[in-house]
């Protein structure tokens, strides 16, 4: 057997965080609606294979970035749903003390940057963390999502080149779900594949089924093991779809029904289900108590999230700059 | 169990949605996440759908309605027959709904919500620069078709509201159409320059002091001085109608004015001429007729100039948009003191910005600053 493939029990943690982030999304919809939870949000449910694959491979230490659509990236590197909810709901308990909100969630302690919303920012920072960590001559790498927006934004060609002559350890993965906002990618790039654009930077490239999580996960491992090997930087493209539309005020009527249909069949948790249903991974019963202990995780972090105190307004300046002295010590 | 639905806050600048339709009618089971209805934001069309199953009980919005955001809208129950009503005495949840209404305050650059109209529609009012939500739907569930918008454009060109209608409605209606169609129509420009205002304000002064009955605002010294200035300049003292460009025999001034219901547009026959008493009470016998909804008898005037006025606010300056025929608007804003290097020095100035926007079909820049020029003169001499 080729040991880089997941054992059972990984594979069965891979399913749970899968279910962990959907359900996730849709709670967070449902609390919307409800008038519960403020704000813009920007939801990822269809992508779980690509954030589940690539998470499932970072090791402590390592560091993700991600873009304005982040939930289920953050749900797959382990930062407990507790504290995003909590910052979904602008609570002091949340994992930026309420302070950041959907756009802006993550932990850098727990290895996520906070997310950063603007198109293709988190790019820099990611290659940033890679030149610490090969200068530092630490064992980690840094992973960067982004979307297929970021790729013709210049801070992409411009990083993607440095961290490719600077051999850095860093995994960049679009998540190319074919809209940039309302924008299909055929009319903004002429090349078909976002991966072609490695070529022109020397390093190597896949594009990946991105709904399949296995794949995206053996994907990654390839890439993660060059980058620690210092053997430098890999662009993944992960192929992609959004169920939701860009944002909740997007209903996505630039989309044809036919290719929602046709990407709803290519939903990632259902493919994982039936397959492992063939397998024997899973039982019926074992998905529907999967589900069930999701809900209930779930449950426990909508009602500390909503009986937490909101941030204080001494608070407002706390976290803002870092006080640091670079000198000697 | 009740559950209440409500409008979730969809848009991008705004915290309402109309109701375009809805997609299950009352007694229809439901279940989590299916579409219940169909609301328009600023931004899209949208379905809305439930966050809970159930069946549906009751819908407390119809469509065409303004929603805010959190609104209750909907009422579904666990089970088709149960209790939905509230009990007597207790205070009644769910609320009312909360429908909006559209805001117009009386600024001439307002521009007001999005309204449900068909895209041919809407492309129609926008090549014809008309404000949809003056336009009365006759279409299905209050949606503005293209022949509503087609009827509103032939009676904008064939009536003449009467300038000083005082129904809230009609009012806000008509500046909705002049205002679109005299912003898209004409081609602005903008003059500015800072009046000095010391030897007038100084006269003023005095003459309040002489004649406490009947005080001067710096606004009917504007108007007079401006109207004086009108007659000197025959070039800026042009209308147009009906295409064709005429040279004004009086110098007529129409002043704009703020009232509850909007704003007002006042005629006034050769602002200059005759006594400055009688001038003034002219103007404000004008004024008060038409504040209180009635029409001047007399002889109907055509205007080529009109003034505006926001100094009262402490405004600095501000442009206003060209009544429909004028040439040209004045808008004033406040006396302010300022320091001015003047004969190497630093002295005391009253000054008072005025802004003219002016129709560069039938007027030019040195047409308005010569007509400055003159305003000056006559304020300095009133």
């Amino acid at each position: 057997m080729n040991p880089s493939l997941p054992t059972n029990e990984q594979r069965l943690d891979i399913y749970r965080k899968m279910l962990l982030c959907r359900m996730f999304e849709d709670r967070v919809n449902s609390l919307f609606l409800q008038g519960r939870m403020p704000g813009t949000i920007h939801q990822a449910q269809g992508q779980e294979a690509s954030a589940v694959g690539v998470c499932h491979v970072l090791q402590e230490g390592d560091m993700l970035t991600s873009t304005h659509r982040p939930h289920e990236h953050a749900v797959a590197r382990g930062i407990p749903v507790r504290f995003l909810m909590a910052e979904l709901f602008a609570k002091n308990t949340g994992c930026c003390k309420g302070k950041g909100g959907s756009m802006h969630i993550g932990d850098a302690e727990r290895g996520m940057l906070p997310a950063i919303a603007i198109v293709g920012g988190g790019i820099p920072l990611a290659t940033g963390y890679a030149l610490s960590f090969k200068y530092l001559k630490k064992p980690n790498i840094a992973a960067c999502f982004f979307g297929d927006g970021a790729v013709n934004e210049g801070i992409f060609h411009e990083t993607v080149n440095m961290a490719a002559i600077w051999d850095l350890p860093v995994v960049f993965l679009c998540e190319n779900n074919k809209y940039g906002a309302s924008t299909l990618i055929d009319s903004v790039m002429k090349v078909k594949k976002v991966s072609t654009r490695a070529l022109a930077y020397g390093i190597p490239s896949e594009t990946v089924d991105g709904n399949d999580v296995l794949a995206v996960r053996q994907a990654t491992l390839r890439a993660a093991d060059r980058a620690r090997e210092g053997r430098g930087p890999t662009l993944l493209e992960l192929e992609t779809y959004r169920f939701a539309g860009h944002s909740r005020s997007d209903p996505g009527h630039y989309r044809p029904k036919e290719e929602v249909a046709e990407w709803r069949k290519r939903d990632p948790i259902v493919r994982f289900e039936t397959q492992a249903l063939q397998t024997g991974l899973l039982t019926d019963s074992a998905i529907s108590d999967c589900r069930a202990s999701v809900d209930r995780e779930l449950d426990e972090a909508v009602a500390f999230a909503e009986s937490s105190p909101s941030p204080l307004a001494e608070e407002c300046l706390t976290d803002v700059y870092v006080e640091q002295s670079y000198g000697k010590a | 169990m009740k559950h209440i639905i409500i409008m979730p806050d969809l848009g991008q600048t705004t915290s309402e949605a109309k109701i375009v339709s809805w997609l299950r009618k009352v007694g229809d089971k439901l279940t989590m996440g299916e579409p219940l209805l169909e609301v328009e934001t600023d931004k899209a069309t949208m379905e809305v759908e439930t966050y809970v199953g159930g069946y549906l009980r009751k819908t407390l919005a119809k469509p065409g309605d303004l929603v805010a955001a959190s609104s209750p809208i909907a009422v579904l129950t666990d089970t088709p027959e149960e209790h939905c009503e509230e009990p007597r005495g207790e205070p009644a949840a769910p609320p009312p709904v909360k429908v909006v209404q559209e805001p117009f305050p009386g600024g001439l650059a307002h521009s007001p919500g999005r309204v449900a109209a068909a895209p041919a529609a809407r492309a129609l009012a926008k090549q014809l620069g008309i404000d949809l939500s003056a336009v009365s739907a006759s279409g299905p569930q209050g949606i503005i078709s293209k022949a509503d918008v087609e009827r509103f454009a032939a009676k904008a060109a064939t009536t003449t509201e009467p300038v000083n209608a005082s129904v809230t409605d009609r009012a806000l209606q008509a500046m909705a159409a002049l205002t679109s169609s005299s912003k898209s129509t004409i081609p602005h420009f903008y003059v500015t320059v800072d009046l000095d205002v010391g030897v007038s304000e100084t006269w003023r002064a005095r003459w309040n002091q002489n004649h406490p009955a009947l005080k001067a605002s710096v606004n009917e010294c504007l108007v007079r001085a401006a109207a004086a200035a009108l007659a000197d300049n025959p070039r800026l003292n042009v209308r147009i109608t009906d295409g064709r460009y005429e040279r004004q025999p009086s110098a007529n001034v129409v002043v704009v004015t703020g009232t509850d219901s909007g704003l007002m547009l006042i005629p006034l026959e050769e602002p200059h001429s005759g006594t400055f008493e009688a001038y003034l009470t002219r103007i404000k016998s004008a004024l008060t007729s038409a504040k209180a909804g009635r029409a001047q008898a007399g002889p109907a005037v055509a205007p080529s100039l009109a003034v505006s006025n926001l100094g009262m606010f402490g405004v600095k300056e501000f442009s206003a948009i060209i009544p429909p025929g004028c040439a040209s608007i004045l808008a004033a804003g406040t006396v302010r003191d300022q320091v001015v290097w003047r004969d190497g020095r630093p002295q005391p100035a009253r000054v008072c910005t005025v802004t003219v926007s002016a129709d560069h079909r039938i007027v030019d820049g040195i047409a308005v600053a010569k007509f400055l020029e003159s305003m000056q003169f006559h304020l300095n001499s009133l």
